[in-house]
């Protein structure tokens, strides 16, 4: 791997290379945009020596950036399903639940989210035009409306938890309602099962069968909440409090909403790293594949708020 | 003067990348502004007609009107914020066909999980339940066999009064015995002899 002489090129050629002796393996900080290769001829200086071009390793690592967005866009469509499923089995408790979420927080959030988005698209537009000063800039501003968006997220949390408000069984029904266990306490599952084991009738009536079951917590849902309905400045008000199945939704909602919120963060970090490599000039026309890249993921981040957004807060 | 050579170079083929305009740009965030606001408003009015006057105004539609909003601003974000109106090939697949995977994943869990009692009560009955049935149904015939018993079916006919009622009897048993075979005849017989 010898070190193509730089005496050899052109005169301009020459001029770009500059000082550096490392060839088209050395990073190209500092403006070395272009180096002289093994064949004599000028290669961009990010270009690695796998590829044909410079086009094809920026398609080759968007198309991998793509690839990793299915995956991403996957990882969120499970949840989505478990959200589906569990709207179609209990359509009230997704009306009672989206009562509690701040509509106007989340619109807020939503137009920040958007925002940045179009800062990102806007940051890439600024590269592939060489304006570094405005490519910084915009990507700063990514960085500081993501960072609204987890400030306004932490208050909505935050003020949840104070109203007990927590996934599955943590969530803290409103006093006298039963919970989902008390209700299925000692319940058979499997019709048919209970009598197999203890036979005689007997059994059977000491087990509800599930559609007794079923009835008590419809029973506990319709009922309580009607009357907790009218009595206020008890505990907590609305109907949520008093659905023994409110943990469902809750959990639903902080799994899906806590790892956007993750997502948000990584989108942060990474944000923050390129408007940092950014200011030292790292990225220009020629090469700003991870710009790019980043912006595609920020994207993805956005629509998928685009969809959490009215399933949990409107509707 | 690195600009100047990449500009002829054939490898630094940056040249060809679609740069997005600023009219575009800001076209399409109006968009999707509009689009949240919409799906605001819609939002907060179907709750107040809810809450208020217990009036449904989209009932089953809402989830649906929801959905098709957000994937017109999902479309508008991957086509322009994110380039795959001018990318086109492989990156549009790859994203159409998680899409694509996604629906399926989607609608064959809620084919099985949206219709199970539905489907459960009318067509499959339980092994446990039929057997159950059968034992109710077997208790039931021993329950009632000492009425039957109490009960003699068929008085015998006073041959004394009813002559030609044995030989009716035995034309039955003929044609009997031609459908049943020679030991069913045979069984029979022996009582009516008597």
């Amino acid at each position: 791997m010898a070190s193509p002489a730089p005496t050899t090129a052109d005169p301009n050629a020459h001029e770009a290379h500059g000082h550096d002796g490392d060839g088209h393996h050395g990073d190209g900080h500092h403006g070395d945009v272009m180096l002289r290769g093994h064949d004599g001829q000028l290669h961009p200086a990010n270009l690695q020596h796998h590829f044909i071009s410079a086009e094809q390793q920026f398609e080759s690592a968007k198309l991998g950036m793509w690839l990793f967005l299915v995956t991403e866009i996957l990882l969120f469509g499970g949840m989505f399903v478990a959200y589906a499923i569990y709207r179609s089995w209990y359509p009230d408790l997704f009306d009672q639940a989206s009562l509690e979420l701040d509509t106007a927080w989340g619109a807020f959030n939503t137009l920040v989210l958007l925002g940045s988005s179009l800062s990102v698209a806007w940051a890439i537009r600024a590269a592939q035009m060489d304006n570094r000063k405005l490519l910084v800039r915009l990507l700063w501003l990514t960085v500081m409306l993501a960072g609204v968006f987890m400030v306004v997220k932490y208050f909505e949390y935050t003020h949840k938890f104070e109203k007990g408000i927590f996934p599955g069984q943590y969530f803290k029904l409103a006093e006298g309602t039963p919970t989902i266990a008390e209700l299925t306490a000692g319940t058979a599952v499997l019709p048919g099962f209970a009598d197999a084991t203890a036979e005689g009738a007997e059994s059977e009536a000491a087990t509800p069968s599930l559609e007794e079951t079923e009835a008590a917590i419809a029973e506990a849902a319709g009922e309580h909440g009607e009357t907790h309905a009218g009595e206020k400045g008890h505990g907590e008000k609305g109907p949520i409090f008093s659905n023994p199945r409110a943990g469902i939704f809750f959990s639903i909602y902080y799994v899906m909403t806590g790892i956007h919120g993750l997502h948000v963060i990584i989108g942060i970090i990474a944000i923050s790293i390129l408007a940092v490599k950014a200011q030292r000039g790292r990225y220009s026309s020629v090469y700003y594949t991870p710009v790019e890249n980043v912006g595609l993921y920020w994207h993805v981040v956005d629509i998928i708020w685009i969809f959490l957004f009215p399933l949990m807060y409107l509707i | 003067m690195a600009h100047a050579a990449h500009g002829h170079d054939e490898h630094a083929g940056h040249g060809g990348h679609h740069v997005i305009a600023k009219r575009d740009l800001t076209r399409t965030i109006s968009i999707l502004v509009f689009l949240t606001a919409l799906t605001v408003v819609l939002g907060l009015l179907e709750r107040y007609f809810a809450v208020n006057h217990e009036i449904e105004i989209f009932g089953p539609f809402s989830v649906p009107i929801a959905l098709l909003i957000a994937s017109v601003k999902a479309y508008f974000v991957a086509a322009y914020f994110m380039g795959l109106k001018h990318d086109g090939g492989t990156n549009l697949l790859a994203f159409a066909g998680s899409v694509v995977f996604l629906v399926i994943f989607l609608s064959f869990t809620y084919l099985d999980t949206g219709f199970r009692d539905t489907f459960e009560e009318r067509s499959a009955v339980p092994v446990d339940e039929l057997q159950r049935q059968d034992l109710e149904a077997a208790a039931e015939t021993e329950r009632l066999q000492p009425s039957f018993d109490a009960v003699p079916l068929v008085n015998d006919p006073d041959t004394g009064l009813f002559p030609a009622a044995s030989t009716a009897e035995d034309a039955m048993d003929d044609a009997a015995s031609a459908t049943d075979g020679q030991e069913a005849t045979a069984a029979d017989d022996t009582p009516t002899e008597n």
